[in-house]
């Protein structure tokens, strides 16, 4: 039976990034015509594909080339000094082909960053609706595990683009941001202000939910639960990647 | 029992306040070289106010260093004070300031943080709270007041029940954070001041 959905649909960050990028396009062109057009979107091209070389860095994650490649052949497509170099039209071929196979994985979700699945996989659990949100850590209770078995979660998490890590002498924690790309590419260090999952030397796990993420949520979710939830959860995931089945996490993750 | 405790230390207090103004060490040579002495003589000789002189021989004289009896030379009746001691010695015990037996009852409280309590915690390393901010007061006269807690008060507020959870007695959280007996008393000091700042809900309170 399809669950329904928990979370409020808009990321409203990522579309005022899009219409930010939309409007530079057509300011261009309206300013300055249709070379001014070729110049802005073509430098955008670029910067994506900065941006998702940061990602193929971090990650390591080779089907990143995908994007890589195809945001870069376009820069080489649009950008108007290169519009008549002799390769210029194998540049839009091949970008072309790149296009059709970052689509494939799009669609087949190799390539997809989890906040909102997370979330909504979180919230499943939850009926009840009284709120209770605090900004405190949530002490979710022991796991079996070793440092070892978290820090290879955490390697396979940020692999996919799950979670961002960080690794600290007493714990690993792993931070669910709305925005990766301010961690994968930006190098944010801090999460003071995120929701995360710890797993702690000591065998515990510990929750915190952020208050902007909690507002994500339809409705006020019991916050203690929610806490559960999402320690339990990655509990879940732990186990399953210590069972050697990683593979489920993404299957799961998927599933919503 | 808390009358007695203050009382033993106000009287100190006071003491200490009395020896502490400008004044004091030429009022006391005063009173060593005059067999007795009233408020109106000792002003003129040191130059004070006749009020100031007689506050502060009545200070002298309820903190036990001085007595007094009752003159009337043809005009209207009127004190005079001579010392009873003429060693003063400020001596109060710490430990009377505080009651271990009241953490017995306290350890049957049954809390939890309040629902929307507005408090901001600041996590520590490792499982435990660093500081709470506590705000008091709405609008522009709204003030924030920060707590730093030691290291057993923060792991104790970081095992806390959460808004939504039951209320769990302080004994039980305590045994979850795992704080040693030596801390309990640092512990209950700040859920006290939490529960007067409304972040901590108590049962029935």
């Amino acid at each position: 039976m399809e669950q329904k959905a928990k979370l409020k649909p808009v990321q409203v960050g990522m579309w005022l990034f899009t219409l930010g990028l939309f409007f530079a396009v057509v300011l261009a062109q309206i300013l300055f015509g249709s070379l001014g057009f070729y110049w802005v979107f073509g430098s955008i091209q670029f910067l994506f594909t900065v941006m998702h070389f940061f990602v193929l860095l971090r990650t390591r994650y080779l089907i990143y080339l995908i994007p890589v490649s195809m945001y870069f052949l376009w820069g080489l497509t649009f950008l108007p000094p290169l519009a008549d170099h002799p390769w210029h039209p194998y540049f839009a071929g091949v970008s072309a082909a790149f296009l059709f196979a970052f689509i494939f994985v799009l669609i087949s979700k190799r390539i997809n960053w989890r906040y909102k699945e997370i979330l909504e996989l979180a919230a499943q659990p939850v009926k009840e609706t009284t709120d209770g949100f605090t900004h405190r850590p949530f002490p979710t209770g022991p796991a079996d595990f070793t440092r070892k078995d978290a820090l290879g979660l955490s390697r396979y998490l940020k692999k996919y683009v799950v979670v961002f890590p960080f690794l600290e002498s007493d714990r690993v924690v792993l931070v669910i941001p709305e925005y990766m790309w301010l961690y994968m590419v930006l190098f944010k260090k801090s999460y003071q202000n995120e929701t995360y999952v710890a797993f702690e030397n000591s065998g515990n796990v510990t929750v915190r939910i952020a208050r902007r993420d909690y507002g994500k949520y339809k409705e006020e979710l019991t916050f203690d639960q929610l806490c559960v939830s999402l320690g339990g959860l990655f509990k879940q995931f732990l186990q399953w990647y210590r069972d050697g089945e990683p593979e489920k996490i993404l299957d799961r993750l998927n599933s919503t | 029992m808390e009358n007695k405790r203050i009382s033993a230390f106000e009287k100190s207090r006071r003491l200490a306040s009395l020896m502490a103004k400008d004044y004091a060490q030429d009022f006391l040579k005063l009173l060593v070289i005059y067999n007795d002495i009233s408020a109106s003589e000792a002003a003129a000789r040191l130059g004070i106010h006749i009020k100031t002189a007689q506050d502060f021989l009545e200070g002298l004289e309820r903190s036990g260093i001085l007595d007094k009896r009752e003159a009337a030379e043809g005009k209207r009746p009127y004190f005079r004070y001579f010392l009873k001691e003429r060693k003063v010695t400020i001596r109060f015990d710490l430990d009377e300031l505080y009651d271990p037996e009241a953490c017995s009852f306290q350890m049957a409280w049954r809390i939890r943080e309040r629902k929307n309590s507005g408090a901001l915690f600041k996590e520590g390393r490792g499982e435990k709270i660093s500081a709470v901010d506590v705000f008091h007061g709405k609008g522009r006269s709204r003030k924030q007041r920060r707590y730093n807690l030691t290291e057993c008060q923060g792991r104790f507020l970081f095992h806390l029940p959460f808004p939504t959870e039951e209320l769990r007695t302080f004994e039980e959280i305590s045994r979850r954070a795992g704080i040693r007996d030596d801390c309990l008393h640092e512990v209950m000091d700040i859920v006290e001041v939490l529960i007067s700042c409304g972040v901590i809900e108590k049962a029935g309170y």
